[in-house]
C-alpha cells in the first residue's frame, strides 16, 4: 500500500469512529454527542388549575399525600365529602426529587389552553392564541424529533391527551420547517377505549401476511399513480410501517383487554373513584410499559370542577395526587424505564384567590381563574429522578423557575439542548439536578 | 311575363335557402372523474360519512358518525385510526358486495364496478389489467379485500 493511501485510509477510519453512534449495552443507539442526564422523560401536567393553598401550602391539610410529605389531616367537611382512597402504592414522592413551592407561570393569560401551550412549547403566549389552531411555535416534541441526534421517530414521543377535544393540537405546531413530521403520536385514550370505541375499532378486519403483502402492492400501485398528479396527503402524524403495526397491536391488545374486564378497575380503587384523570394516567401507563418512550407528556384535567364545586376539587385533587404516585411507581418498575426517567409535574395554572358566588354542599365557594389574579400564576414543580442525577428531598422554597423552563429542562436530560441553544427563552431547571 | 318569371326564381331561391330547423334531443355530457381532478381533502366528517355510505349503501346514523369521530380524533396518525375505521367497518354485516364467484367470473366488470363505487370513476386500461390479472392469479381475494384497497388509498381521501 502507498503510504499516500495508507494515510487517508487511517484517516477516513479515525472520523468514522468518532462519528460512529454508540451502541449501548441496552441496544440503544445514539450519537457521541449530546450527552443525556437520562434516557427518559415523563412530563405531566398536573393540570386543571391548581392554588398552591391547596396543594404545597396545605390550607386543606395534606390532599396530596402521593406526592407531599406530611399527615396534616384534611378539613371535617372535605374530610366527610371526598371518596375513600386506598394508601398510595409508594411513599410521597417528595423525597426522591426536588420541590418547587413557587413556580411560576409568569405571563399570558391565564386559561388552560394558553397554560397547556406554554408547558409543551417553552414560550408564553398572549391573547392572538386561537383555541381552532394548533400552537405557532414548535412543541417540545417536535423540538426532540428534530434535533435529537438520530433523529426520533414518532413512537419515542407521546402525547397523552385527557380529551379529543382541542388538546390533541399539542403534539405538533404550525411552525415553519417543524411540524407534524416531528410531531408526537398522540392518544385520547378515554375516549378510545371505552365501549362504543370498542364496538367500532375493536373488531377489524385481521389479513395474514401474505394477504397484507398483495394488499400493500394494490396500495401502492394506486398511490403511486394518485401521488404523480401531484397531490399530497394531508394525515398527522405519521409512523413508520413497522411501529404503524406496533401501535395497532397495542390498540388491539386494549381492546381486548377492556372485552375482558381488565380495565374496570385495574388500580382496585373501586370503579366509582377511578375518574378520567387515573383512567388517562392508566393508559399512560400501558403506553409507557409497550413502546418505552424517550418522551412521553400526560395531562389531567379533573380538578377544573372547581368553577362550580370546591369540595369535589379537593377530592379531584386527591385522585390526581394518587395517579401521579402510581405513575411513578409503574415507571421505577418497568425494564428499561426504572432509574433512567425524570418525571417532571407541575399545574399548567393557578386559580383566583377569591372564590366565585356558585357554592358546593359544604357552603364553599368556586374558584375561576383570571388572569388579573397573582394566584393564578402561582404554581408548584416537582422533579424526580435517579439518584446521583436528580437531587433528592431538596425543597426550593423561595419564588424560583417558571413554566417556560420546563421545556429546556427536558431538552437539557434528553441531550438535545446545545442543538437549540438560544432558541427558548427558558432556563435549565439547575436546582434540581446533582 | 319577364317580371313573373324573376319572381319565380327568387321564390326557388329563398325556399332551397331556408335552414332547415332539426330539433335534436339528447343528454348532456357526463364529465367523467379523473384522478388528476380530486383536488379537494375531505374533512373528517366527509371521510367517515362517504366511506360508510359506499359500503352499506346508505348514511350512517349520527351515534355511529359520532362514535367513529371521536375515535378519530383520539388518535394522532389518522393513517392509522383511518385503516381502523375501515377494517372495523368491513367487519359488520350489511354491506352491499359482490361474491366472489361474481368478481372471478367478470374480473373487469367486478373492477370497473367497483372504481366507480368508490373511486367516482372509470378505470385506466393499466388499472384494469392490473386488478383483473390479480382476480386471476389470486383465488384468496375476496370482493371486501379490493374494497380495502381502495378505500385506503390516498385518492379515496380526495374528492
Amino acid at each position: 500500500m502507498k503510504r499516500r493511501d495508507f494515510l487517508k485510509n487511517t484517516a477516513l477510519t479515525a472520523a468514522g469512529v468518532i462519528g460512529m453512534p454508540y451502541i449501548l449495552p441496552t441496544g440503544r443507539l445514539f450519537a457521541a454527542s449530546g450527552s443525556r442526564i437520562a434516557n427518559h422523560v415523563v412530563f405531566c401536567l398536573f393540570a386543571g388549575g391548581i392554588r398552591n393553598l391547596e396543594s404545597i401550602q396545605k390550607q386543606e391539610g395534606n390532599l396530596m399525600k402521593g406526592l407531599l410529605s406530611g399527615n396534616e389531616s384534611l378539613s371535617p367537611d372535605i374530610q366527610a365529602s371526598v371518596a375513600p382512597l386506598p394508601a398510595t402504592i409508594t411513599s410521597a414522592l417528595q423525597s426522591s426529587g426536588t420541590l418547587y413551592k413557587e413556580f411560576r407561570y409568569k405571563s399570558g393569560p391565564s386559561g388552560h389552553y394558553n397554560g397547556h401551550t406554554t408547558a409543551v412549547t417553552g414560550r408564553y403566549t398572549d391573547n392572538s392564541l386561537s383555541l381552532l389552531e394548533r400552537p405557532p411555535f414548535p412543541t417540545v416534541f417536535e423540538l426532540y424529533r428534530k434535533h435529537n441526534s438520530p433523529a426520533a421517530a414518532a413512537s419515542n414521543a407521546w402525547w397523552i391527551s385527557h380529551t379529543n377535544e382541542l388538546y390533541p393540537f399539542l403534539n405538533y405546531s404550525t411552525y415553519a420547517d417543524y411540524g407534524p413530521q416531528y410531531g408526537a403520536n398522540q392518544l385520547s385514550p378515554t375516549t378510545f377505549f371505552n365501549n362504543p370505541g370498542r364496538g367500532a375499532f375493536g373488531d377489524p378486519l385481521q389479513h395474514t401476511a401474505d394477504k397484507a403483502e398483495k394488499l400493500g402492492k394494490m396500495k401502492e400501485f394506486l398511490n403511486g399513480a394518485f401521488k404523480s398528479s401531484g397531490i399530497t396527503m394531508n394525515s398527522g402524524i405519521v409512523n413508520s410501517e413497522e411501529d404503524r403495526a406496533r401501535v395497532l397491536a397495542f390498540t388491539d391488545k386494549m381492546f381486548g383487554e377492556l372485552s375482558a374486564g381488565q380495565h374496570n378497575d385495574p388500580w382496585g380503587v373501586g370503579t366509582q373513584v377511578m375518574n378520567g384523570d387515573m383512567r388517562n394516567v392508566f393508559y399512560a401507563e400501558k403506553v409507557l410499559q409497550e413502546f418505552k418512550p424517550e418522551l412521553l407528556v400526560v395531562n389531567m384535567f379533573g380538578v377544573d370542577i372547581c368553577h362550580s364545586n370546591f369540595t369535589a376539587y379537593c377530592d379531584a385533587l386527591r385522585r390526581a395526587d394518587w395517579a401521579v404516585n402510581h405513575l411513578w411507581h409503574t415507571i421505577q418498575n418497568t425494564p428499561g424505564l426504572a432509574n433512567d426517567t425524570v418525571l417532571i409535574i407541575a399545574p399548567e395554572i393557578g386559580r383566583n384567590a377569591n372564590p366565585n358566588t356558585v357554592t358546593d354542599i359544604n357552603g364553599r365557594g368556586g374558584l375561576d381563574h383570571t388572569s388579573d389574579d397573582a394566584m393564578s400564576r402561582e404554581l408548584f414543580a416537582l422533579v424526580l429522578g435517579p439518584p446521583g442525577k436528580v437531587n433528592t428531598n431538596k425543597v426550593v422554597s423561595q419564588v424560583t423557575g417558571e413554566s417556560i423552563d420546563i421545556v429546556p429542562t427536558i431538552a437539557r436530560i434528553l441531550g438535545f439542548d446545545s442543538e437549540i441553544g438560544g432558541a427558548l427563552p427558558g432556563r435549565f431547571m439547575q436546582e434540581a439536578f446533582v | 311575363m319577364k317580371r313573373t318569371y324573376w319572381i319565380l326564381i327568387l321564390g326557388i331561391v329563398l325556399v332551397s335557402c331556408r335552414k332547415e330547423i332539426r330539433n335534436v334531443y339528447e343528454i348532456d355530457p357526463v364529465h367523467v372523474g379523473q384522478r388528476g381532478s380530486k383536488t379537494h381533502l375531505k374533512s373528517d366528517l366527509q371521510f367517515v360519512s362517504i366511506a360508510y355510505s359506499d359500503l352499506f349503501g346508505r348514511q350512517i346514523s349520527t351515534q355511529e358518525l359520532n362514535t367513529l369521530i371521536a375515535g378519530y380524533n383520539s388518535v394522532g396518525d389518522k393513517g392509522l385510526v383511518i385503516d381502523l375505521i375501515v377494517r372495523n367497518l368491513l367487519q359488520k354485516p350489511g354491506i352491499v358486495k359482490e361474491t366472489a364467484s361474481e368478481m372471478q367470473s367478470d374480473p373487469e366488470a367486478f373492477v370497473k364496478k367497483t372504481f366507480e363505487r368508490f373511486f367516482i370513476r372509470k378505470p385506466s386500461e393499466m388499472e384494469t389489467w392490473f386488478f383483473s390479472d390479480l382476480i386471476r392469479e389470486n383465488s384468496d381475494l375476496n370482493p371486501e379485500d379490493f374494497y380495502y384497497a381502495l378505500m385506503s388509498t390516498e385518492e379515496y381521501r380526495y374528492y
